[in-house]
């Protein structure tokens, strides 16, 4: 089956809300992390030029003096403690750096200035005494580990992001999975008993709606079995007079189905039984005979009774032959009129060949075809079936009396090569099949009247 | 991110204040100690700090032995010894040198210094040094009035040209001289009027003079610079200062009150405890030498030099022909405390850099 792969209705909501949820946090961890990048910025100015203040305040006297030999120590040491802090010069009032008031702090200060761009910010502060500027104070702060905490929060932001991604669709597909399961599996079950196989009991553990839906279905199909197999009784223990309807078509109709059990039949206190087993004669017994012997026996009986009854399983095999063979054998065992006639009512009746539906299966195989069973009369007599022609006009043309042609019809009809119903032969009611006049009998079929076995109409078959 | 910011900001708040109290009060308590062996000779100095390295780069080039210099008041220089003996720091300074004797007087007494009798003491009046050893005078200078004509005319006020002129009502915010807490210079002007008035007197007159003051300094010489930049018109200080200013261009002329003036005699003195004996001896020898101190006159400075043997600079002004008082180091030295706290409560300034 070429079916398209289809998203669990479960998954593909989870999916939605995962996604918006990512979508949020992600916009909010990026104006998040936007706003401290701003402000991290800020307070790196702040302090920049608070201690650029600080010392512009304390370089009054050097800037004034050239002392500056006295701020080494403490901006040392203000550059040692932090790494921030790349450089702190002292500045001229023109803004040219003064000679030895340059203090670097860590290796980055040396970078030339074009690679410092946008890595750096730079505060100054005026040196402002006597109401005058004696020069300023440049303080340069590195935004280096800035920018590596900003990347690092980055990746933790999108690694958390991928994790949660992945928890959310392992989580999204273990619970639909989770409520999938129970549904597929009472789908299954629910297919099953589409089928007609009502002996799975649906066992569907979830205590939720599902568990309801699961012992609600098993409760339908507990129903339907009782249901069911009280139909099942009565269809399967057929029973009935073997006048009315003849061995071969008992036989025929245990057979269907597939059945097991077995055939009982009753004549004057005595009993005898053909067992199935899955449709297929496996072992008959009739007084003291058993198999084929006790089967054959059955079929000279004139009258009696049959009933199937399923309780009665086969414990043995002791027929092994191909259904036509066997029948066919059995039926040759008869030569009684009286049995003859449980299956041929009247003369006048039109045997038909079933080959003329195309529905009737394997019997239209040539390969599979069952002449070779038939002997040379049987053939012959068969060959006459043509669906006009009655027994009677059969046994003429065969030149006999039609009592010796009574034998291959049976025969012909318990293999099931031939039917024999209740309609006669058009001619024998003398209407002509000619009724065009142009000389050609119109086939029986065609015209409607004979309605083949299994009882359509020719006219339905082709639809 | 923001707590790291804040926590940025904290530590840098926190790093840097106590850098600036610590260096304000004690001096830069933050000095690296580098490998004792390694590191150069570290000499502290009250002199500005361009003149100092010169004299720095000579010895470097007479001796081969490295020295790093350190600009810092007299004052903060003698609180940071303080401070590293009385916490038992190995001292991370081997050399004072200069900033007014009275300074070393006191760290002597309180046993800072090695005691070294330099040969070149030889050279060296007796009263211009330690009979010990402790510390030895390496210059001569006195006290004058730096001023500046033109801003005085702007002003119309006359030259001043004794004390008293100073307490001038018109002079007001125009006159700067250096703290006597942390600057030697600042000291010796409190000492020497102390022993010119008498100490109750000058503190009156220091009273006074307050009010005209625009600032009390950290450094001896910053009044000349801002004398000479027209910040303000008058500054007292020591006259070689002056003269090196009016010597750089500045518009600055120098006066000496007429009542006298006391002067200081720069000291030099050894770090007890240091690593660098032998290389500080070599130091506190050249710079004792006529031909360290030759280098006053070479250099342009107007120092007087204490080695009878060396030049004295042209243009420097002798003792000789000017009113000097006869100013007591030992004096001032032993009434330093109590003189500062009563010149603190006389002004309400504490002083500071």
């Amino acid at each position: 089956m070429n079916r398209r792969f289809r998203f669990p209705i479960y998954f593909k909501i989870s999916s939605a809300i995962f996604l918006v949820i990512l979508v949020v946090v992600s916009s909010m961890s990026y104006v998040t992390l936007k706003r401290t990048a701003h402000e991290y910025k800020q307070q790196v100015r702040e302090t920049g030029s608070l201690i650029a203040g600080m010392i512009a305040d304390y370089s009054i006297e050097p800037v004034i003096m050239d002392n500056y030999s006295s701020l080494r120590p403490v901006l040392t040491d203000i550059l040692a403690s932090n790494e921030d802090i790349v450089l702190i010069e002292v500045l001229d009032e023109e803004g040219a750096p003064r000679v030895d008031a340059v203090w670097q702090g860590s290796d980055r200060a040396k970078e030339s200035p074009d690679e410092l761009v946008g890595k750096v910010i730079e505060v100054t502060s005026p040196i402002i005494a006597y109401s005058r500027t004696w020069g300023h104070v440049r303080v340069v702060c590195s935004l280096n580990r800035f920018h590596q905490a900003i990347a690092s929060a980055r990746l933790s932001v999108l690694g958390i992001a991928v994790v949660s991604c992945g928890l959310g669709l392992l989580m999204a597909s273990l619970l639909s999975r989770a409520i999938l399961t129970p549904i597929r599996n009472l789908v299954d079950h629910a297919r099953l008993l589409s089928k007609g196989d009502l002996d799975t009991p649906i066992n569907v553990q979830s205590s939720d709606e599902i568990g309801f839906l699961a012992i609600t279905l098993e409760g339908m199909r507990v129903g339907l079995r009782r249901f069911l197999s009280s139909v099942a009784r009565r269809a399967m223990s057929f029973e009935g007079d073997l006048h009315l309807f003849g061995l071969p078509a008992v036989l025929s109709l245990a057979r269907t189905g597939g059945r097991t059990g077995g055939l009982v039949f009753e004549k004057s206190g005595e009993v005898g039984v053909v067992y199935f087993q899955d449709g297929e004669v496996v072992d008959a017994a009739f007084q003291n005979k058993s198999g084929k012997n006790a089967l054959y026996e059955f079929f000279k009986w004139r009258e009696g009774i049959f009933k199937f009854s399923p309780g009665l399983v086969p414990t043995r095999i002791t027929i092994d032959m191909d259904w036509p063979a066997l029948i066919l054998e059995g039926a040759r065992q008869v030569n009684d009129m009286v049995v003859f006639k449980h299956v041929i009512h009247s003369p006048d009746l039109v045997p038909l060949s079933p080959r003329w539906n195309d529905r009737i299966g394997d019997l239209l195989d040539p390969n599979n075809t069952l002449e070779y069973l038939l002997d040379d009369e049987e053939k012959e007599v068969l060959s006459y079936v043509d669906g006009v022609r009655s027994i009677r006009e059969i046994s003429r043309l065969k030149g006999k009396h039609v009592h010796e042609v009574y034998p291959h019809i049976y025969r012909l009809v318990a293999v099931g090569l031939v039917q024999v119903d209740e309609y006669e032969s058009s001619q024998s009611h003398g209407k002509n099949l000619d009724l065009d006049g142009d000389g050609s009998a119109r086939h029986p079929i065609d015209s409607g009247k004979i309605i083949p076995f299994p009882m359509h109409r020719v006219g339905d078959i082709g639809r | 991110m923001r707590m790291n910011g804040i926590r940025h900001l904290t530590k840098m708040l926190k790093v840097s204040g106590i850098c600036l109290v610590l260096l304000i009060l004690v001096s830069c308590m933050g000095q690296h100690v580098t490998g004792t062996s390694q590191r150069s000779l570290v000499v502290r100095t009250a002199l500005m700090e361009p003149e100092a390295m010169v004299y720095a780069r000579a010895f470097e080039n007479r001796t081969g032995i490295k020295v790093e210099v350190v600009r810092q008041s007299t004052g903060v220089m003698l609180s940071f010894l303080k401070f590293e003996r009385n916490n038992a720091f190995d001292t991370t300074i081997d050399v004072l040198f200069g900033g007014p004797a009275d300074a070393y007087v006191i760290g002597a007494r309180e046993g800072l210094f090695e005691k070294y009798i330099s040969p070149e003491r030889a050279n060296i009046a007796r009263d211009h040094m330690d009979k010990d050893g402790r510390w030895s005078g390496v210059y001569l200078g006195s006290i004058g009035f730096a001023v500046n004509p033109k801003r005085l005319k702007a002003l119309g006020v006359s030259t001043p040209t004794c004390w008293e002129d100073l307490l001038s009502p018109e002079l007001r915010g125009e006159i700067s001289m250096a703290n006597p807490v942390s600057s030697g210079t600042g000291y010796t002007i409190l000492a020497t009027l102390a022993q010119m008035m008498g100490k109750d007197q000058a503190l009156q007159y220091l009273k006074a003079l307050d009010s005209n003051i625009l600032d009390y300094t950290g450094s001896g010489a910053m009044p000349g610079k801002l004398v000479g930049l027209g910040q303000i018109a008058v500054g007292i200080l020591f006259s070689h200062d002056v003269l090196a200013f009016r010597q750089q261009g500045y518009n600055i002329d120098l006066v000496f009150p007429k009542e006298g003036t006391g002067f200081e005699i720069g000291g030099i003195a050894i770090v007890k405890g240091t690593k660098k004996l032998d290389e500080a001896k070599k130091f506190v020898d050249f710079m004792l030498s006529a031909e360290g101190q030759n280098l006053y006159a070479a250099m342009g400075e107007f120092r007087l030099p204490t080695n009878r043997l060396a030049a004295i600079p042209l243009g420097a002004v002798p003792f000789s022909k000017i009113n000097v008082i006869e100013y007591d180091v030992t004096w001032a030295a032993v009434h330093k405390d109590d003189l500062l706290e009563e010149w603190i409560s006389a002004t309400g300034d504490s002083g500071g850099g």
